[in-house]
């Protein structure tokens, strides 16, 4: 009996080993090649004090690469694997203290336990949708809780959701993209300003279709038209083929009219030309997205954004005492403009160069002409006791002449004027209320795109995004650029769609151009320039044009020394259409 | 309590099945062979089956394996080029990233049939991004809860690792899976983990194994009925060769066994049947040698009877006229008297047993009381038992013991062994007992001599046997009262035995049958008697009440014995 069972037993354990095993311990495969060894973050020096830690960690914050893990470095141990940063950063300036937070009455200090502050300036803010925000208030604090370890390491305890970054590391680390959106106003795509992780650079394609199909940042909502909808997704990842191009595959637009994936289109490898200079594969569900170009370079879309410059036949104008000259060769325009019929106070050329806008000064106020360029302008029926220089609203491509205009009458309402079917100007509204309640308005340009627009309110630079409605016109958005170092900005003009120039009463920084984020300024070279500089024109492929009390001086590049305009003269003031 | 009586009916028919196995397997030669060829091809169906079963299943996974491995590399290869720039974005970008490069590996995995693919079977691709600190969560897309964490562990440390995983889903259903895991090769750690399910090849394996096993069970069942028919062959013969030789020892001597063909079997039927016939031969030859011997007895004993007559005639007279001789003369003429009374016995007692041998002796029994008869034998011995200083005892029962009996014969009988026991009672009584019972007489002669060696107790009816041929013939019979006495009983359908013990006497008794045509059944009398105590000699010697000889004595007087004639 005993035996029968130990036969069974035996029967029962072999015909278990004959069958596939249900489990098992991994076994290594072992592979021709050596396993690329990961780049490992190497621990922080030894015996580092709490300040360090803390400083440490704000320069770490940059790095975003594998999930901050090159700041996951300074945490605790349990904190290492549960911190979850937020995905909104702020950016500090590069100079930042580290300072023990002093010890409060009555409190024991804990040997073992610190709370570092960290201070300085406070730039702006990345947001999640990766636009930057210039920060409204001008100090940054925050504190850190620092602990000394097992080891006798000091470690962040409370690592902040929200991380600060040097503005040094922020520009090392991300770079700066311009995702175009179709503005159906103007007929012109709008470039959003986004911040990305510059590494790996590989993925850059990637990160922009991914900002791209997620529509526009919050700043520009409203005024651009999200083309490719919410259900719009990549079916498969974006990525160079073998063929040198790169391939996007998009799921969920094979439902859009021909025309809009045509847009669509254009807005991908318009937004692509400046992370890769390769010929874009566009596929819908797999096919292609636009039938018969499969594969499209920037250079081979149509001119979509023809009209957001002025063409190259306009060469801009100038107003000096009260009369309008040509910057081209100095000869005044055709008409009452041209010679001194009008009291000039300045003037806007509209951007197709057809129309002229003249704010003419009378008694005690101003007033405005509207009209063809070199034809008498006929009063607009706008009048008030001051008026910023006029600015021309882009036709959409093919409208025809531009037929609307902005002023801000008395430095406080913001007029629009637009051609009536009669041939009247008629005047209506702008909701500006936003802009208002900071201050008087000094200056304000439309962007040649017509999506933003530029004012200069208490010496500030503000951008602010228009929000068409068919009812109504609202600016919405203003952020002020720089506020902590343009102060005293006396003349703004828009040097492309993302760039404006800002001319400054200031010394040292007499010209400057700031991107429409504001998230840098660069100077342009100010030493053989007279400040006070009073005006500047600037558009896009065009020399920038600025006036100081010696006249006017051009330049092209940001460290180039100005040039005397060919036809300056003192007391001038340059404008370009637009 | 019907469990406890199910259980102990079921160990009681187990019981019995053994023992009825054990029976048959003592017995039954085809039965053993069967079984033993059954048990050893179990063996070796069972090995075998292990052996080749195993084979398969390595064989099995061994391919997939290799298949699965090199699949993965593939499909890493593009997993890696799809996620060549994933890196610092935010959680649910990569989730998406991954979902999209999965995506895409499952529709590269459909289009392109390469044989690595084909052999690996489909897979569920699995990606995650871990490292090898563990600091975060895993981010991953596909069923990564499936993935153990022991592989995950190799794999986060950048070693391509395989294990055999299964997994139960939600719906209760238990998948294996061959799982195999890989690091990608990009700025990010990442892993690929390729899910292939084993499902067809447990399928093949349980396949396999029904096959084998139905295959083992048709393989052993037809082993045994081979067996079986092949023992069948050989046993057959065997068992007709011994049927044939118990009739042989029946007496059929005719019997021979059938020899069919020239195999071993008819060799062994012809030298079985051949030694038969000799055995025959010489069976006949002593019988008839026998007969010889016993008609020359008889003839050789009618022959002397006609001059020993005329002897004994003339030796009569010369013994009536003794008186007249000179005193030498005299003394001759008493022993040749003498010597011719015991040569007339002599050749009675041959006569007589040549008659029986030749087998004319006839019953002619009767039903008659048997204590009349032991009376008269008594009486008949009792002059010879004065000579020799003992008395004999009858102890009789008390009512009418009647059976069918040949008075003369009993008689003879019961004179012969009062005769030989009075001859060596050493003086010591003789006790006859008659006992009776339902289908038995018993009649038991007692003596207190010297009594019989043991194994002397079946020698005692050889004829002209004697314990100690040196010794003198001095006294009593001619050697062969007790073969007749035997003769005679048998004649009865009776049984004549003896029993004897040095130092206690010896015991004789005759069992008859009351009636002819009925059995003798148990007997009424015992032997050994009932006053014999079996001690150990030496020490008690529980010899008659009345004499205790000394050991020695008894030695002494063995020698003095005389057997003849017993």
């Amino acid at each position: 009996m005993k035996r029968l069972l130990l036969v069974l037993l035996c029967l029962l354990l072999v015909g278990g080993c004959a069958n596939i095993p249900l489990e098992s311990q991994p076994v290594v495969v072992s592979r021709d090649k050596p396993a690329q060894a990961p780049v490992d973050v190497p621990d922080p020096p030894k015996d580092l004090d709490a300040l360090s830690v803390a400083r440490e960690f704000v320069l770490a914050s940059a790095k975003p690469g594998n999930a901050y893990a090159a700041s996951r470095v300074f945490l605790a141990n349990d904190e290492r694997v549960k911190w979850k940063p937020a995905q909104e950063l702020t950016v500090i300036g590069n100079t930042f203290r580290t300072t023990y937070l002093p010890d409060e009455q009555g409190r024991v200090p804990d040997p073992n336990q610190q709370t570092v502050v960290v201070r300085g300036s406070a730039v702006g803010t990345l947001t999640t949708s990766k636009s930057f925000i210039p920060s409204p208030v001008s100090s940054y604090e925050a504190q850190l809780k620092v602990r000394k370890q097992a080891d006798g390491q000091w470690r962040i305890v409370d690592p902040p959701q929200n991380l600060a970054i040097t503005g040094q590391g922020f520009s090392d680390n991300y770079s700066r993209l311009a995702i175009y959106f179709y503005s159906a106003d103007s007929g012109a795509f709008v470039p959003d300003l986004r911040y990305v992780p510059t590494k790996p650079a590989s993925g850059l394609p990637l990160r922009v279709v991914d900002l791209l199909l997620k529509g526009p940042s919050e700043g520009l909502s409203g005024a651009v038209q999200n083309l490719v909808g919410d259900q719009a997704s990549t079916e498969t990842n974006v990525k160079s083929a073998d063929d040198g191009s790169v391939v996007v595959p998009l799921a969920g637009v094979s439902t859009l009219s021909p025309d809009a994936k045509n847009l669509v289109a254009a807005q991908i490898v318009l937004s692509l030309q400046s992370v890769t200079p390769s010929r874009v594969r566009l596929l819908s569900d797999g096919a292609p997205l636009v039938p018969g170009k499969e594969y499209l370079r920037a250079s081979e879309l149509p001119a979509y954004n023809v009209g957001v410059a002025p063409g190259s036949d306009l060469p801009g104008l100038m107003t000096v005492g009260n009369r309008i000259l040509s910057l081209g060769d100095g000869a005044p325009v055709a008409g009452p403009a041209g010679n001194g019929g009008y009291d000039v106070s300045s003037a806007a050329q509209s951007v197709d160069g057809k129309r002229l806008a003249v704010v003419e000064r009378s008694g005690g106020g101003v007033r405005l002409r509207i009209g063809d360029l070199g034809r008498d302008l006929p009063l607009a029926g706008l009048t008030g006791g001051s008026m910023t220089r006029p600015t021309w609203r882009t036709s959409p491509a093919g409208g025809g002449a531009s037929g609307e205009l902005w002023t801000v009458v008395d430095q406080s309402i913001v007029a629009r004027l637009s051609l009536a079917p009669g041939g009247n100007w008629a005047q209506s509204g702008v909701n500006a209320n936003e802009l208002t309640t900071l201050g008087p308005i000094s200056q304000l340009r439309l962007s040649r795109d017509g999506a933003r627009v530029a004012a200069v309110i208490n010496g500030q630079l503000l951008v602010a995004t228009i929000v068409r409605t068919p009812d109504s016109v609202t600016l919405r958005a203003p952020r002020i650029l720089q506020p902590q170092e343009l102060q005293d900005v006396v003349d703004v003009d828009w040097a492309s769609q993302e760039t404006l120039v800002v001319a400054t009463s200031s010394t040292t920084l007499p010209v400057v151009r700031v991107p429409v984020d504001g998230q840098r300024k660069d100077s342009f070279n100010s030493s053989n320039l007279s400040p006070p500089v009073h005006g500047v024109a600037a558009a896009p492929n065009r020399q920038t044009v600025v006036a100081d009390a010696g006249g006017l001086w051009v330049a092209t590049e940001l460290g180039e020394v100005w040039r005397p305009q060919a036809h300056t003269l003192a007391d001038a003031y340059p404008f370009y259409p637009g | 309590m019907t469990t406890v009586r199910l259980v102990r009916r079921i160990v009681v028919f187990a019981r019995r099945r053994a023992v009825g196995f054990n029976e048959l397997w003592r017995h039954s030669l085809q039965f053993r062979v069967t079984v033993s060829t059954l048990a050893l091809s179990s063996a070796v169906v069972f090995v075998l089956g292990m052996v080749l079963q195993n084979q398969i299943t390595e064989r099995l996974l061994e391919t997939k394996r290799l298949a699965a491995i090199e699949q993965t590399q593939a499909v890493s290869e593009t997993a890696a080029g799809e996620l060549v720039g994933v890196g610092p974005e935010s959680p649910d970008a990569i989730v998406a990233r991954l979902t999209n490069a999965l995506k895409k590996i499952s529709s590269t995995s459909t289009t392109t049939q390469d044989a690595a693919g084909s052999a690996a079977g489909t897979f569920e691709p699995v990606l995650a991004t871990g490292n090898r600190e563990q600091t975060t969560a895993p981010i991953a897309a596909g069923p990564f809860d499936k993935v153990p964490e022991r592989l995950r562990q190799f794999v986060e440390s950048t070693q391509v690792s395989w294990l055999v995983h299964s997994v139960t889903d939600s719906d209760g259903t238990r998948t294996t899976y061959l799982i195999v895991g890989t690091p990608l090769n990009t700025a990010t750690s990442l892993q690929l983990y390729l899910l292939y399910p084993l499902t067809t090849e447990q399928n093949t394996v349980s396949t396999v194994q029904n096959t084998l096993l139905v295959g083992g069970l048709v393989l052993l069942l037809l082993l045994a009925g081979i067996s079986n028919l092949v023992t069948r062959q050989v046993v057959r013969p065997v068992r007709q060769a011994a049927a044939a030789a118990e009739r042989f020892a029946d007496g059929d001597l005719d019997q021979r066994l059938a020899v069919l063909g020239e195999d071993d079997l008819a060799k062994l039927a012809l030298s079985n049947n051949e030694m038969v016939a000799s055995i025959q031969r010489q069976i006949r030859q002593l019988e008839q040698f026998g007969g010889l011997q016993r008609r020359f007895t008889s003839d050789v004993s009618h022959e002397l009877r006609t001059p020993l007559t005329t002897v004994r005639m003339a030796a009569d007279v010369l013994h009536a006229s003794r008186e007249q001789f000179p005193a030498g003369l005299a003394r001759s003429t008493e022993l040749l008297v003498d010597e011719l009374d015991r040569f007339e016995a002599l050749l009675g007692d041959l006569l007589e047993i040549s008659r029986l041998d030749a087998g004319v002796e006839e019953l002619t029994a009767e039903y008659i009381d048997v204590r009349p008869i032991a009376t008269r034998a008594v009486e008949q011995v009792r002059v010879i038992a004065g000579t020799a200083g003992s008395t004999v005892e009858l102890v009789l029962p008390d009512e009418e013991t009647v059976a069918e009996v040949d008075a003369r014969r009993v008689e003879r009988i019961l004179r012969n062994l009062l005769a030989n026991a009075v001859d060596h009672s050493e003086g010591r009584p003789v006790v006859l007992t008659v006992g009776v019972n339902e289908t038995a007489v018993a009649v038991t002669v007692r003596d207190y001599g010297v009594g019989l060696r043991s194994g002397e107790a079946g020698l005692v009816f050889n004829r002209f046997w004697r314990a100690d041929p040196s010794r003198n013939r001095r006294t009593g019979g001619t050697g062969l009262g007790l073969a007749i006495s035997q003769e005679d009983a048998r004649l009865h359908g009776g049984v004549l035995d003896a029993w004897g013990e040095v130092g206690h006497g010896a015991c004789f008794r005759l069992v008859l049958p009351r009636d002819q045509d009925v059995s003798i059944g148990r007997s009424p009398l015992v032997l050994p008697p009932a006053d014999y105590v079996p001690v150990e000699p030496f020490l008690t010697v529980p010899g008659p009440p009345e004499v205790q000889p000394a050991p020695d004595a008894i030695f002494a007087d063995r020698d003095d014995r005389e057997e003849v004639g017993r």
